[in-house]
């Protein structure tokens, strides 16, 4: 009788199952904070992350978005304690859950606890470690780099390499932390670690790993070595190593957009034989690119083009494309699970088997988790200066490499010393993510609105570029604007 | 039947309702004494940091040093902890390791021990607040700060080996006391602890 209802009721429920398989109440959440952060509003970004906060199975994923979150806003402490919550979180993850692996088979793909990935677990190390060499913690940042290498050896005991990628620039990274340490065996080491790494990603090597593949195997005496990378990279001058030099580094890592977000992508259809319904759920990764195509490091007369060091995006796309076989076998396993289990019920109790099937359809939803509030991608700038105290500029760059944003700011730097500053850009730079220091001077291009028009979530703003007025992007997050053409933009108040 | 089924389901999610609802009321605080070991991850803790304080400054003040100071000063020699690295694979609070060997050091008797850089500051920016806001007598004057003879520096390193689910953790802390007149070393102290982890396969 109930299925005779149901054939009756088919298109209604179908509808019904459609829209409450719509309802993942985890990837909304995520999308509110997405949409927060995009606005600049990470305060608010907090406010909707806390939803997430009393949810088990989200605890990594809710203590890496608040270390980001907190991050971004220049709370580095509350940052640093949030990444080791989720350090101590992801460690007591690790060994296999029976029940979780059986629900995810069985019942939903989401069913379990989210587990990073190992390109997102290594990024929470690379964050830990800028969060502490920001606060001028040099051998708490090194701490950081032993826990890279140490997570590598624990997945590639022999060669320490990330099976699909997103190891490179923590190994740059760390040759960076064991540089400025004077750690230089160490130093050489992950950087030629990283070099191999972005060898197999099949990316372009960032020139000032480049440059310090050479300057090191110079150092060492390895001449052979340092030859053949001079020939590769074509570098015919280099700064040689000094112990005792008198000048300082300015390293600058700019994060650069939001990382893709998981879409379900997937579909609700009744069984072709028989009055039942089938759901194919999968995860879908939607990119979110950034309008900004370089950056510029300007200090004392001297500058540097920022190079890519971390495709954040790229290394999210080839951990779910190898996800994917497997998750679509689970998909096949929980619908045949399903179908049987509503038969054999079917034949002593039509309504609860009814019940079966459609509760069924609606929980099993594919698992659009991630770190979502990981840039798109990362670009690191090295900039030799003098000691004491330096004015630098970063200029981001757009299309035809035009400045669409500078920030600056004021460093006191040591002799020998290496700095690393770091600063996030989602269409505008997020205010505090640079440090006190530093303030953000909007350019805007009334003579090219055009340009303003490619930058993705600012409609609000594209109606001013259209009245030629000068565009004011930051008036969203509430920046203060100061004329037409170029707004000295403070840090928020 | 469908009510008997129904009956029957109903028991069951109260059931299982009933046992979140106790599992909720679990959180139990032991408290233990400080010797009983608490290793819970197998990294560096409170009993590591304890132990080795008190076996390295066992061993420091057992050697001749002190004597050789005293037979050619008259008085007991006068230490600074400095700094201590932490060069290891872990977040150390080095201020708890600091401390402890502090303590040991003071109760030992054997030394007279002057508080670092930055307790200094905060100790003389008193005594200035004390020019004028204190009676004359009670008032403590500038310049009579006793000054040290030697720092003890040191570091903490870890070597990591990683087999499958096993781990071999050594932690090797190397303190040193050098002498502030000349540079030289006057004592050099190694402790190693060796930890095994072997993490489990399954949980809950």
């Amino acid at each position: 009788m109930s299925w005779r209802l149901l054939r009756a009721w088919r298109p209604g429920l179908l509808v019904m199952v459609a829209l409450l398989t719509g309802c993942a109440s985890q990837g909304a959440l995520l999308d509110r904070v997405d949409d927060d952060v995009q606005r600049g509003q990470t305060e608010r970004a907090l406010e909707s992350l806390e939803g997430l906060s009393g949810s088990r199975r989200n605890q990594s994923l809710y203590w890496l978005n608040r270390g980001m979150l907190l991050r971004t806003q220049g709370d580095l402490d509350g940052s640093i304690a949030a990444f080791e919550r989720a350090k101590d979180v992801i460690g007591e993850l690790q060994p296999l859950s029976v029940s979780e692996t059986v629900a995810a088979w069985a019942v939903a793909e989401d069913s379990g606890a989210y587990v990073p990935p190992t390109h997102e677990h290594l990024l929470l190390h690379v964050y830990q470690a800028l969060n502490f060499l920001q606060r001028g913690d040099l051998d708490a940042a090194r701490v950081e780099a032993l826990q890279i290498d140490l997570g590598l050896r624990r997945i590639d005991p022999v060669d320490g390499r990330a099976p699909r990628g997103g190891d490179a620039f923590p190994r740059y990274l760390s040759g960076i932390i064991f540089e400025a340490a004077g750690d230089w065996s160490d130093a050489l080491i992950a950087y030629r670690k990283a070099l191999q790494a972005y060898d197999r990603q099949e990316t372009a090597i960032p020139r000032d790993l480049q440059t310090s593949l050479v300057r090191f195997t110079d150092y060492q005496d390895l001449v052979d070595e340092r030859d053949g990378y001079l020939q590769r990279f074509g570098i015919e001058a280099w700064e040689p190593l000094d112990r005792d030099r008198r000048e300082a580094t300015l390293v600058v890592v700019l994060h650069d957009g939001q990382a893709p977000r998981l879409r379900e992508e997937g579909l609700v259809l009744p069984h072709p034989s028989e009055n039942r319904l089938l759901r194919v759920s999968l995860p879908a990764l939607q990119r979110r690119p950034s309008p900004l195509t370089g950056a510029r490091l300007r200090a004392v007369g001297r500058e540097v083009e920022a190079d890519l060091a971390d495709d954040v995006a790229g290394s999210a796309d080839r951990w779910l494309a190898s996800l994917l076989p497997g998750i679509t076998a689970r998909v096949v396993s929980r619908n045949v699970a399903r179908d049987v289990a509503t038969r054999r019920l079917e034949q002593e109790n039509e309504l609860l088997a009814l019940v079966l099937n459609v509760a069924g359809t609606i929980v099993d939803n594919a698992d659009v988790r991630s770190w979502r509030s990981l840039p798109d991608r990362l670009l690191v700038s090295r900039l030799t200066v003098p000691a004491g105290s330096i004015d630098w500029q970063l200029e981001v760059l757009g299309r035809g490499s035009g400045v669409i944003d500078v920030l600056d700011g004021t460093v006191d730097l040591r002799p020998g010393e290496t700095r690393v500053l770091g600063a996030h850009w989602i269409n505008r730079f997020i205010p505090g993510s640079a440090g006190s220091q530093a303030r953000s001077v909007r350019q805007t291009f009334p003579q090219d609105p055009l340009e303003i028009h490619q930058m993705p979530g600012v409609g609000a703003e594209i109606g001013l570029a259209d009245a030629g007025a000068g565009t004011d992007l930051n008036a969203a997050a509430g920046w203060r604007r100061l004329d037409l053409n170029a707004e000295i933009v403070p840090e928020a108040e | 039947m469908i009510l008997s089924a129904s009956h029957s389901i109903g028991r069951l999610l109260l059931l299982v309702l009933l046992t979140f609802a106790l599992a909720g009321c679990a959180t139990q605080v032991d408290r233990v004494d400080r010797d009983v070991p608490g290793d819970l991850s197998g990294r560096w803790n409170d009993t590591d940091s304890r132990l080795v304080s008190e076996e390295m400054i066992d061993d420091m003040i057992s050697r001749g040093w002190i004597q050789r100071h005293q037979g050619r000063t008259g008085s007991n020699p006068t230490v600074i902890v400095g700094d201590v690295r932490n060069l290891s694979h872990e977040h150390i609070n080095v201020n708890t390791f600091v401390r402890d060997i502090e303590r040991e050091l003071l109760n030992s008797g054997e030394v007279t021990f002057v508080a670092s850089g930055v307790e200094r500051d905060a100790i003389r920016s008193e005594r200035e607040d004390q020019r004028g806001n204190v009676r004359e007598e009670t008032r403590s004057l500038a310049g009579r700060e006793i000054g040290a003879d030697y720092v003890l520096t040191g570091t903490i390193n870890t070597i990591m080996d990683t087999e499958g689910r096993t781990e071999v953790a050594y932690y090797q802390v190397d303190l040193a006391l050098t002498s502030l007149a000349d540079n030289t070393r006057v004592w050099v102290g190694q402790k190693e602890i060796r930890k095994i982890i072997r993490r489990g396969m399954f949980r809950s």
